[in-house]
């Protein structure tokens, strides 16, 4: 039989492993990315130091300025970014509402009088998230990469023998963001 | 031998991105698991890390002690995570749908039952760790994470090494009260 101490010490270690494993699992895919953004900024020039970084022989725009024209277009880019969203959701909407409608009369239609395959319940499920896929180089600068991944699944009921059917579409849309320069 | 970071801190400083990149090598998981402890997201971590080195690149010139680059790091680490907690806080909630999560449709999983129970131990994991305040939890990852020492967690945070092992110790035992049933659901059948 086990005594409390011996018990303790696997809990101590399994504590151990619990927190080392979320904590890997949370950061490890993170690691190297400092060092990446850092070599594509200064492969693309944007990204100086040392005392040499307030003279400019190259002819380059004080950093001042381009921080105060990025923030100007990242302004634009957002203000521009949000009525197309809202369209977008309009759209969507309205599509959605048009497809729920339809189905029952067009699978009558297509089908002949016979066969009755109109969903008797339909449920979707609309995920989105944003994934930052890291910095690339272009030729107007460095770029963070914005991905906005979509998982659309719609699911419904036959009501003839009661098998479900489920449709899952992927999707992703990708941007580029100028980065702030430093 | 390992070149001393006093050295590294000079070459960076003269402009050698070489020396600069070992540098990020050497603190990058410190830097991680500073910014881990204020946004306890992984990701916004990462975020956080990238532009605290290009800015700690472009401040480095005016770092008075090179012997001090940890401490200083961090505190750049710390007010990036800061100025991304604020830039976030707005933020609308990224899922749509009601509760459920986003479906992995790339993830090999070893099938549903076990893909859930990674998942729960995961996310209770994440809310043991969220209930602590953001140092401890600093300190807790920069352990757990990268097996730093006190002492060297102090130097980084700069805290005395008998504070760490103090918070250490009470986040410890909150932990493992908070995780007991993760923590014997990871004991082996036999210890059961």
């Amino acid at each position: 039989m086990m005594t409390m101490m011996d018990r303790e010490e696997p809990r101590e270690d399994a504590l151990d492993r619990a927190l080392a494993g979320h904590l890997a699992a949370q950061l490890d895919s993170q690691r190297g990315r400092a060092a990446e953004a850092f070599r594509a900024a200064l492969a693309a020039g944007v990204l100086r130091n040392g005392p040499d970084a307030a003279a400019d022989p190259h002819g380059h725009v004080a950093p001042a300025m381009q921080i105060q024209r990025h923030a100007v277009r990242r302004t634009m880019w957002m203000w521009g970014g949000i009525p197309t969203a809202l369209a977008a959701c309009v759209a969507i909407a309205v599509g959605l509402q048009v497809f729920l409608a339809q189905p029952a009369t067009r699978l009558a239609h297509n089908t002949g009088p016979n066969l009755q395959l109109a969903p008797a319940a339909m449920e979707e499920n609309l995920w989105t998230r944003d994934v930052d896929g890291g910095m690339v180089v272009s030729d107007q600068g460095p770029m963070k990469v914005l991905k906005e991944q979509t998982v659309r699944q719609r699911r419904w009921v036959d009501p003839q023998d009661g098998a479900v059917y489920s449709l899952t579409e992927p999707g992703e849309k990708v941007g580029y963001v100028r980065v702030k320069p430093f | 031998m390992a070149e001393a970071v006093e050295s590294l801190v000079e070459r960076s400083r003269a402009g050698n991105a070489d020396a600069f990149a070992e540098l990020i090598s050497r603190y990058e998981r410190s830097a991680l698991a500073v910014a881990y402890g204020l946004l306890a997201d992984g990701h916004r971590a990462g975020d956080a890390v990238q532009e605290a080195f290009l800015k700690a690149w472009q401040e480095l010139p005016r770092l008075a002690d090179a012997k001090r680059f940890g401490g200083w790091l961090m505190q750049i680490v710390r007010n990036a995570a800061l100025d991304i907690r604020r830039r976030k806080a707005g933020a609308i909630g990224r899922a749509l749908s009601s509760g459920a999560e986003m479906p992995d449709l790339a993830a090999r999983s070893p099938g549903p039952a076990a893909n859930a129970e990674e998942q729960e131990r995961s996310r209770r994991v994440r809310e043991a760790l969220a209930a602590l305040d953001e140092q401890t939890r600093a300190m807790v990852t920069m352990r757990y994470y990268e097996g730093l020492s006190s002492h060297e967690i102090g130097a980084l945070l700069e805290v005395t090494p008998a504070a760490v092992d103090m918070r250490l110790s009470r986040a410890r035992s909150r932990l493992k009260e908070m995780l007991a049933e993760v923590v014997i659901g990871q004991d082996a059948p036999g210890e059961r």
